[in-house]
């Protein structure tokens, strides 16, 4: 196959944050640069300290060249995650969150963490985030069927877990569950 | 029957076993032409017995007595023929498995030694005697033949679909600004645009947009990624 | 484990023998137990293979009777507590006890196919959680053997005696949690200098 091996069964986190890194997010600059045009499309121009919108791959770029702050996202503070961590505690089903807020939330963290207020606690804030929607997660197991799951509000790295596994025991369960055959077979027993 | 031949299906069953064993210990097994050839001859011992039991009742009316033997040997005809295709088959999906992992360079798989890797030469085709356990031994002639037609076909694709040169004459539409490299390594996105490379083995000199580099074993150099990048997975160069 | 026509494994599974009993003569065909009879007697019981079975089934030269590991003694068992048999134990090499129970599903009437086809989802669908479970403990605790959480006897019983379906799942579910631990621990700021 022309695919390489690690890729075959699904797609990889490093994929998906290369996705995730398309979105836009807002930077103080601390150089000025024309409006520039890229493959995506054209940001800039970059005025300092007025704010811009441009990629997340581009932002972490100039943030590791010390060339810019990044203004975190208005969902990545320690008041919404502690709304949502108890909200994942107290209700069975999942709770809303941005599709691809695990990816763009490592990233930032991770170059940009001086930006952020109270980066250890959204970090646990996040761990804890995480560990609660697995768990429920793992209880859809038990609620597999040959031919649906609905999981609603599952966000994109989470999927991408799960879904080999759900997928392959779907496929199983399809071949056990017996599907009604008109006429086929002769007496036996 | 055969002594050896204990009953139908056993050989097959024999060549089916080196197919599991060669995936589960991740490497391309000397292709078994001797059980090939057995099997095929079981076939057509087979096919002698049931043409002599189709003739020993000709143009009855009541069905055949022997139709359960004739059942049977169908079936055997049959299950060996499944176990020839499938142990086929799964040979052909390694081989391509191989030839995308090394880029495509094909005098370099043929000569890339299929144990742990050996002290080869840079010109990529080796010396047959000096790396005895080299992957073309272990092929049959036809393999060698797909592998090389398979090549053909992926750089007419190469020329044709993905290349900017030959897509000029299209119209506007279809048209590529750059070549589509459909050898380049898709395992990990890539970070950056320069790359940090150590020499594996002397590849002498390559043309980057830093001017002629002299790449010396053991040497290690920052050069642009799209440069060095069919380096990479040839094995020449290895990222640091 | 699919019913592909090229697939290894589904044609090494089919090697499984079921035994049978003929209803018929057939000449030429006594070696198929091992014997010296040139001829199979009517009413005479051999194992044979199921990719041989089959035909002779079909076209009703034989009864199967059903093989031990979907014996009334088993499926009680399962119907106890699914996840303490040890599904590995009943089949040969490689343990394949749910395509086993396909191809035997296969071979009957409605009535018995349904409760064999019940039978294989029921024990699916209670194991697969724990199948899931241990997966995510494993590759928690990356490497070294286990830790705390898997040394526990019961725990270790269950993973040996996971079906080779079961097994294939296991491990796709634990390299997958590993991998995206691992990215989650990579961090952009190690790589430069």
């Amino acid at each position: 196959m022309a695919l390489p091996p690690p890729l075959r069964t699904s797609v990889t986190p490093a994929e998906l944050e290369l996705i995730a890194c398309e979105q836009l997010v807002d930077i103080i600059p601390l150089v000025a640069m024309e409006r520039t045009a890229f493959i995506s499309g054209a940001y800039g121009p970059l005025r300092p300290p007025a704010k811009c919108k441009v990629p997340i791959w581009m932002a972490t770029n100039l943030k590791l060249k010390k060339k810019c702050h990044i203004v975190p996202p208005d969902w990545l503070n320690v008041d919404f995650l502690q709304d949502r961590l108890t909200r994942e505690t107290s209700q069975p089903e999942f709770s809303e969150l941005p599709f691809r807020f695990a990816e763009v939330a490592k990233v930032i963290l991770d170059v940009a963490s001086d930006d952020i207020s109270n980066p250890e606690k959204v970090r646990s804030l996040l761990q804890d985030i995480r560990e609660a929607r697995q768990a429920k997660s793992r209880d859809g197991v038990s609620k597999l069927d040959h031919s649906e799951l609905s999981l609603p509000n599952l966000c994109a790295m989470e999927i991408n877990e799960i879904r080999p596994f759900f997928v392959r025991s779907m496929g199983v369960l399809t071949q056990l569950v017996r599907q009604p055959d008109p006429g086929r077979m002769d007496q036996m027993e | 029957m055969a002594a050896a031949t204990h009953q139908y299906g056993d050989l097959a069953t024999q060549l089916l076993v080196e197919s599991r064993r060669s995936t589960a210990t991740d490497t391309l097994l000397k292709y078994n032409d001797v059980l090939v050839r057995s099997i095929v001859r079981e076939q057509r011992q087979l096919e002698a017995l049931l043409q002599a039991a189709l003739a020993a009742h000709p143009d009855e009316v009541a069905p055949n007595p022997l139709l359960p033997t004739i059942l049977l040997y169908q079936t055997a005809i049959n299950r060996n023929k499944r176990c020839l295709l499938a142990y086929h088959a799964h040979r052909i999906d390694r081989l391509k498995d191989l030839y995308w992992s090394v880029g495509g360079a094909l005098p370099l798989l043929l000569s890339m030694p299929s144990a742990a890797p050996a002290h080869a030469n840079a010109d990529g085709q080796g010396n047959a005697a000096a790396a005895p356990a080299d992957v073309r031994s272990k092929l049959s002639p036809h393999e060698v033949d797909f592998l090389r037609s398979y090549n053909t076909s992926i750089l007419t694709l190469r020329t044709e679909a993905f290349s900017s040169a030959a897509s000029m004459s299209q119209d506007d539409a279809g048209a590529l600004t750059e070549d589509v490299d459909l050898m380049a390594p898709v395992v990990k996105p890539p970070k950056d645009l320069h790359v940090l490379v150590r020499v594996v083995r002397d590849c002498g000199v390559v043309h980057t947009e830093q001017g002629a580099i002299d790449f010396r074993r053991g040497h290690r150099f920052l050069v642009r990624r799209a440069d060095v990048e069919h380096l990479i997975v040839q094995g020449f160069l290895e990222e640091v | 484990m699919e019913d592909d026509y090229y697939s290894v494994e589904s044609i090494l599974a089919e090697n499984q023998k079921i035994q049978c009993q003929f209803k018929i003569d057939i000449p030429d065909m006594g070696h198929l137990d091992g014997g010296n009879e040139r001829d199979i007697k009517a009413l005479s019981k051999i194992q044979i293979p199921m990719w041989m079975a089959y035909i002779l089934i079909y076209s009703d030269y034989a009864d199967f009777t059903i093989p031990l590991p979907f014996s009334a003694r088993v499926r009680n068992a399962l119907n106890a507590e699914a996840r303490s048999v040890r599904l590995s134990g009943l089949v040969g090499q490689g343990g394949l006890w749910y395509g086993f129970g396909r191809m035997i599903m296969r071979l009957l009437n409605d009535i018995p196919a349904q409760e064999v086809s019940d039978v294989l989802t029921k024990t699916f669908r209670s194991r697969l959680p724990e199948v899931i479970d241990q997966a995510h403990h494993f590759a928690a605790a990356s490497g070294s053997g286990g830790g705390a959480i898997g040394s526990d006897e019961a725990t270790m019983a269950f993973r040996e005696g996971l079906d080779g379906t079961e097994r294939d799942l296991f491990m796709l579910a634990q390299e997958n949690a590993r991998r995206t631990k691992r990215w989650y621990e990579t961090s952009e700021k190690a790589r430069r200098s």
